[in-house]
Parts: structure tokens; sequence; C-alpha cells
């Protein structure tokens, strides 16, 4: 335990909820509860320096003096330590030293855990690989799957054996879902003690992950945990992804190694596995060709796996060339630009009226009838495993390929076209839609008005025009949004126009839950500058939530602020799960779908070291939202938004049109 | 040809194409034909083809609307809308070649539509691209989920 989880906190009840005015004049002002180191440790994270001294050993709080909250200098030297991997020499290598090597090797971009599993996560550490640790384990899996999605790396997860594990389970298969090629690891007792109870954490792992991974390993020979890491990072880096689960004993973690010879199939990547990619064959893409040039409204759906192949230049360069329109789909956003002409994602009518739908990549399949086609379409699938093609969707043409080489051979296949009245369709489609959500809009403002609260159609659309007019660059930021009625708004008014700007936390599981953390891993991937997210460094990301979902994710923003991660969370907060409305037909069951109301998650979020501000109106929201991007950009802080609303706001009968499901494919899609 | 045969080969067609998740001819004779087809939200909707009237008719493309509900009277609107000169061709129900109708019996929603030409194949699937985007666009656009969880009995959690 240290001083700090001690220390006494002051009554949060005798903080007043920030006005527009005081939040526009000087946020520091209200900021003498907490002190700050002004050089953020993400910024340690990534150069390798030196962590900072911080501010006032003491603060004043109603008459007491109360040490600060602060970041302990044994945290800072410890990220500025070297890296030390394991060598055959002198004391030789654990087996988590040699499966710590594979890691580095194989470039795992992450390492996301709580304590536990100490051989492993110290070995991956010590190997060079930037790691974090947090409060809880579904937390840290959630951020190493936002990482992952904003980065499309493969990314580790860890935890200790039986409780931390399964504390893991809901973001495993939520990564599952999204096809996420993550790396679980878990220490698991040992084989000795197979069965026999012995002290306490036994479970028996690798069964509980069955449905919810690719791969699945619990290691028992000590010789092959080389050979084991190979086939963890042949099905992390091969095919569609997904989750790999590989559970270390202690035998197997702590074995020693003094000379290769001793550990069996040692050898290189360039022999465990192969980046070799399926090619389409000549007659696929010919008979793909032939259809694209007969139909008149062609549409892409451009899946996960073109933004996994980074196939988004190839993309805009196949439907530029034909004049296709495309959607992009998954749970990773912005593949192609939502404000580019062709793209239909905010223009469900245009995506009725299309011809030819051509999945690329499209791993998650929708069945017909969940997708807004109309019934004459025809449909083409490209996809990189031959027995996936003809699942759930009957198609008129399957193809197997990778989908970035596919995109290309399709550049270069396709004749150049004009499609004029598509174009003209499209564009009006996306004023018919933009129209629709204007009026949402201005119901919201006029709800919020008449209940001085925040109508979540309001929270959405301020802060996208927030991202792209308030902030030093529209691009940098990625937003995400989850939340039951706050995400169904969200998606409509929230946009991503390169690729990875945009996470959907809750693609296809739906968990309620995850947004908060996966945000804050997709942060530690801006910072770094990882992937596609090159180029952003320091700037913060944005995600809009619900107060029932950061319920799973808020102890994290201790995590967050210790690595210095700039995160704003946007908290949608109607005083009850989303769901409410289904107690309504059931009187005695109201009760288990209420919280308190009104309360204070922004005082949980300064009790944790974050900023928080509660806002009840769209112009204190802005300038809170102003406020924060300020703190996240100069001083890497970050801050959670609590939006006072009211649960009536998803009833269509009291404030119209109340919720419905957005279009899929399109902005807002969350499911497939 | 403007035969029931006809129409329920045209149907066939779509469950063979995995439009329809289930489909069977219930009786065809040379004036009329009766079919069901398994669609949204796993419904069975019963299909008649009357060759006399040159009409197709879903019995109840929409349940538990009463007929002074708000949802009736904008479901007739959003009918008349399909058949808006300013929709593209390719999306627009011709008043010239199709005649749109909703009946409400007890809250049952049926639709008949009329063929006004020789071109049946078109009017079939006409028809069936409106009962599709009735259950995509219609019910969707509208504020009626509450309406569509209680009447197909649906998890909100999972409610497609």
């Amino acid at each position: 335990m240290s001083q700090y989880e001690e220390t006494p906190q002051p009554d949060p009840s005798k903080r007043a909820a920030p006005s527009a005015e005081e939040l526009d004049s000087n946020g520091s002002a209200r900021r003498g509860f907490l002190r700050k180191s002004v050089l953020g440790v993400g910024g340690a994270v990534a150069a390798g320096t030196a962590g900072q001294a911080f501010g006032a050993e003491t603060c004043d709080v109603a008459d007491l003096k109360l040490p600060s909250i602060r970041i302990p200098a044994d945290f800072t030297d410890s990220l500025a330590e070297s890296a030390a991997p394991g060598k055959f020499e002198g004391r030789g290598m654990s087996g988590a030293e040699v499966f710590a090597n594979l890691c580095l090797k194989e470039e795992l971009a992450g390492l996301f855990c709580c304590p536990g599993n100490y051989t492993v996560i110290n070995a991956l550490a010590a190997a060079g690989i930037p790691t974090y640790g947090g409060r809880t384990e579904g937390s840290m899996c959630a951020m190493a799957d936002g990482f992952s999605r904003a980065t499309g790396e493969v990314v580790a997860t860890s935890g200790t054996e039986g409780p931390g594990f399964t504390n893991m389970i809901m973001n495993i298969a939520a990564a599952n879902a999204a096809r996420t090629p993550l790396l679980v690891l878990a220490s698991n007792m040992t084989i000795a003690g197979e069965d026999r109870e012995a002290f306490i954490q036994t479970v028996y792992q690798q069964p509980t992950t069955v449905g919810m991974r690719k791969y699945g390993k619990r290691l028992i020979a000590p010789d092959r945990v080389h050979e084991y890491g190979a086939y963890a990072f042949r099905q992390l880096k091969s095919g569609v992804p997904g989750p790999v689960h590989l559970d270390f004993p202690a035998e197997v973690a702590r074995a020693r190694f003094r000379d290769p010879a001793e550990l069996k199939d040692f050898y290189d990547r360039s022999q465990y596995r192969s980046d070799s990619r399926s090619y389409p064959a000549p007659a696929d893409m010919k008979k793909a060709a032939e259809m694209i040039h007969k139909a008149q409204r062609p549409l892409i759906v451009a899946g996960q796996g073109v933004f996994q192949r980074q196939g988004w230049d190839a993309l805009h360069r196949v439907a530029e060339k034909n004049e296709i329109a495309v959607a992009t789909s998954g749970p990773t956003r912005g593949a192609f630009p939502d404000e580019h002409r062709l793209c239909v994602m905010a223009a469900p009518d245009a995506m009725m009226s299309a011809d030819l739908v051509v999945f690329v990549g499209q791993y998650c399949m929708p069945s017909p009838g969940e997708y807004y086609f109309n019934p004459e379409i025809r449909a083409i699938r490209v996809h990189p495993e031959q027995e996936d093609l003809g699942r759930n969707w009957p198609l008129d043409l399957g193809i197997v390929s990778d989908e970035a080489l596919f995109l290309e051979a399709l550049a270069d296949a396709l004749k150049q076209q004009k499609r004029a009245a598509w174009v003209d369709e499209i564009a009006a489609a996306k004023k018919t839609f933009q129209d629709s959500i204007d009026e949402v809009y201005q119901l919201g403002l006029k709800y919020s008005q008449q209940t001085n609260t925040l109508h979540p159609a309001v929270i959405a659309r301020e802060t996208q025009r927030f991202i792209d007019s308030g902030t030093d660059d529209r691009a940098a930021i990625v937003s995400a949004f989850g939340g039951w009625t706050s995400g169904i708004f969200a998606g409509r008014y929230m946009r991503a126009n390169r690729p990875a700007q945009m996470i959907v936390p809750a693609y296809q599981y739906g968990a309620i839950g995850p947004d908060m953390a996966m945000m804050m891993g997709v942060c530690a991937a801006v910072q770094r500058g990882v992937g596609p997210q090159k180029g952003y460094e320091g700037a913060p990301t944005i995600c809009l939530t619900s107060d029932a979902g950061v319920a799973y994710s808020l102890m994290e923003l201790d995590t967050a602020n210790k690595y210095r991660l700039p995160t704003i969370t946007i908290v949608y907060n109607n005083n009850a799960w989303g769901v409410w409305p289904n107690a309504a037909r059931s009187a005695r069951s109201m009760h288990m779908y209420l919280f308190q109301e009104n309360l204070r998650y922004d005082l949980l979020a300064r009790g944790l070291g974050a900023e928080g501000d509660y806002v009840t109106t769209p112009e204190a929201f802005n300038a809170a939202l102003a406020l924060a991007y300020r703190r996240a950009r100069d001083d890497k802080q970050s801050t959670l938004i609590n939006c006072q609303a009211i649960k009536e706001f998803t009833s269509p009968r009291d404030y119209p049109p109340g919720i419905s499901l957005p279009p899929e494919p399109g902005v807002g899609a969350a499911a497939h | 040809m403007d035969t029931p045969q006809q129409v329920g080969d045209l149907l066939q067609e779509y469950a063979e194409r995995g439009v329809f998740r289930g489909f069977s001819r219930q009786r065809e004779t040379r004036q009329q034909g009766e079919f069901r087809v398994r669609w949204h939200r796993d419904q069975v909707f019963q299909w008649g083809y009357d060759r006399r009237r040159r009409s197709l008719r879903v019995a109840c493309v929409l349940p538990a609307v009463p007929a002074g509900s708000r949802m009736y009277r904008d479901f007739r609107q959003w009918l008349r809308a399909r058949q808006d000169p300013t929709l593209p061709a390719h999306r627009r129900y011709d008043p010239a070649r199709l005649t749109l109708r909703a009946y409400n019996r007890g809250g049952d929603v049926a639709l008949t539509v009329r063929v006004l030409d020789d071109d049946l194949d078109h009017g079939v699937r006409r028809a069936v691209s409106l009962v599709n985007e009735i259950y995509l666009d219609f019910i969707n656009r509208g504020p009626y989920f509450d309406w569509l969880l209680e009447t197909f009995d649906l998890d909100p959690d999972r409610p497609s």
C-alpha cells in the first residue's frame, strides 16, 4: 500500500460545478487540488528520457494541508531504464526471456498489463518492449486492443493466473469479435501442482478462451517455449487476425537456458512463418472487372482486412479510377475518408441504390437484410481464406486474395470510368442524411434548453464540430463512441477522415465498458506515432461514452495520467443503463436499471489525478471541451467531462425521435 | 406472361439467391397464387397474386400498427413518397406502372402492388424491393425502436 492510497481526499461535494465562464477564463486556477508535471511521462516513454520532477508537495483544501497526488520518482526512473534483453551468457536466459526476445524480434508493439505473470512481464519490459501497467486486467486488455485497433500491430496483454486472467475475459472476447491480433499472456501456477489446488488461483485457462480466440496453448515443455512463441506469432501475423492465448506455468517461465542447443526449434522467424500473401487469380480478376464495368452503381465495402493490410491507398485509386462508391466497416474507421465525394458512410439512400457490392476484407460478415442494400444487389467477396467465402452472404463471385493485393490488381484491371449520375446521387443522399441529423440536433438543442441538461445529439455534434474547427489539426484527433444511447447518437455525427481516425469500441461484441480504456491504448499509439498514427504524436484522443460504460474503465485515469496519455472522455450521464425502457413493462424491475442521479464522475476523475468538469448546457460543454483540449495538448493532462442528461432522452414518446439503430454499413455502424 | 407460376418463379429466384431465408409455393391456379416467404425479422410473409387484378398482396407486411396510430399515418405518407418524381428512376415506384396501397385490418397492415403495365417481372421485383425498404428504411428512420422491440419480442441488445 503506498502513501498515496492512504491519503485522505477532500469532500467532493464541496466543489461546485464549473460554469462556462469559469471554464473559459482560466482552467488552471481551479486546479490547486492537483499538481502536475509540465512534461509528459508519455514523452519519457517514447524518448526514453528521465522522468521529471513534480510540483508542490502539498495542496490546501478546506483548510487541510494534504499531500498532492503525484507520480512517484520510482515510476519515472523505471521508465528511463535502458533495455537489457536476456542472454545465454552468465546466468543464462529464463524461458520468459527466451519468449520476450522472440517478441522483440517480432516487433511486439506493446504490453498492457497488471502485475502478475511476473517472470514474463518483467522479461518483456527488460527486453525493451514498451510496457504499461494499470489498475485492472480487463481494462489493460482493452487498452491493448485499442492500441492494436489504432495501428494494426500485434499487442500483448497480461494478468496473473486465475483472477487477473478471468478479469480480462470480456475484453478478450471483444478483441476476438474485432479480429484483433492480441497476444493474451497469463501465468498459470506449476505443472507439478496440476490438479492439487495448491495454494491459490488455480484455474484451467485454455478452456475458458475457447470460442474467443484464434489459437491457444498452455506451455508445458520448457524447451519448446520458443517453438510455441513461433506458433503464436504465426497465428497473429497470418491470415485473419485474432487473439492468441498462451499460459505459462512456472516451470516454463523460470526454466534456465545457457545454450541455444537446449531449446527446440530455436530458429529465426523467416523460417517459422512466411509473409507470403495470396494473389487473386487472373480469371477471377477478369470477371470482377467485368461485373464492375457492367454495374451502374457499384459499391466497395472495405472491411477490417483493408485496414489490417494497409490497403487504403489502393482503395483510393480503385474508387477514383472507376468512380466506385465506398463504405468502410470494422472496428477501425477512416480507411476511406468520410468526407470523400465517393464515400457513402453518411449516405444511406445511396447504399440502397447500389447494384453491385464488393466486400473486401469484411471479416465479420453480415447476412442479407442486415446491410442497407436492395434485394437486387449482386455480390463479390474478397477474403484471404477460401473457407469463409459464401458464409452468411450468398455470392456471385468469391475471390481468395490478400486485400491490399486485390485492390492493387483491381486498380490495374479497371478502366477509367465516369459515373456522373451515381456521383450526383451520392451527393444528394449525403445532403438528405445531413439534413436529417441536423434536424435531430435542432430538436436536441430545444430539449437541452427545456431540461437544462445535455441531449446526446448535441453532445455528439458539438464534439465533431470541435474536432473540425477547434483543434490545431483535425486529422490528429482519434475519436471513439460508445455506450448505448450515447453511442447510437454519436455514430451519426462523428467522422473519420484518415486511416484509424476512429475506433468503434463496441464493434460486433457490443461490450458497454471498454471504451474509455480502449481509447487510452489508442492514445498510447498516438503518442508514440505507431503505424497510421505517425505524424500525430502528442495529439489527444476523444472518447464519447456513457455513465454505464465509464464505470468499467474509470480507474484507469490513474494509468493515463501517470503515463501522460492525454485522453478526453465525454460521459453522457443519464443516470441509468441506456436500456432502462425494458423496465417500463415491469414496474418492479426499474430499480435494477437506475443509478443515483447526478453522479459526479468528474470528481472521481480529479481524485485520480486527472481533470474533471461537470456541464449541463451546450455552452458549458463547448467551453469544457476547449479547456480539456488545451490541458491535453499543453500538459498531457486527461479530462473527463461529465455531461448531465436525463434518461428520458432515449424515449421516442417523450423526446422524439428517441433512439433508432443507424443503417449499416455507415457512420454509427457497430454490428458488422 | 403474367401467370401465378411466373410470380412464384421470380420469388423463388430470391430464395435461391439467399435474399429470402425461406420460401414455399402454397397454391397456384390459373388465376391465383399463394406463396410463403421467410424474411425480415424472421417473419413468414404471405404473398398472394391475383392475375385478374394483376395485383400482388402481402397480407401482413407490418403487424401491430393500429389504423389510427401515428405510425400508420407515417407509413402511408412514406409509401406515397416512394412514388415521388424526384427519386432516381431505379428507386422510384413509378405511378404510371405501379399502384401502391396499404390496408389496415385490426392492426395488420396489408400491402398491395398493382401492376399497371405488361411487365410483371418489374412489378414483382419492385414489390420485393418495397418490402425490403419498409424494414430497412421506414422502420429504422422513424421513432419505432420501442415498437420494434415489443412487436417482435426482441432483446434490445440484439434488435436486428
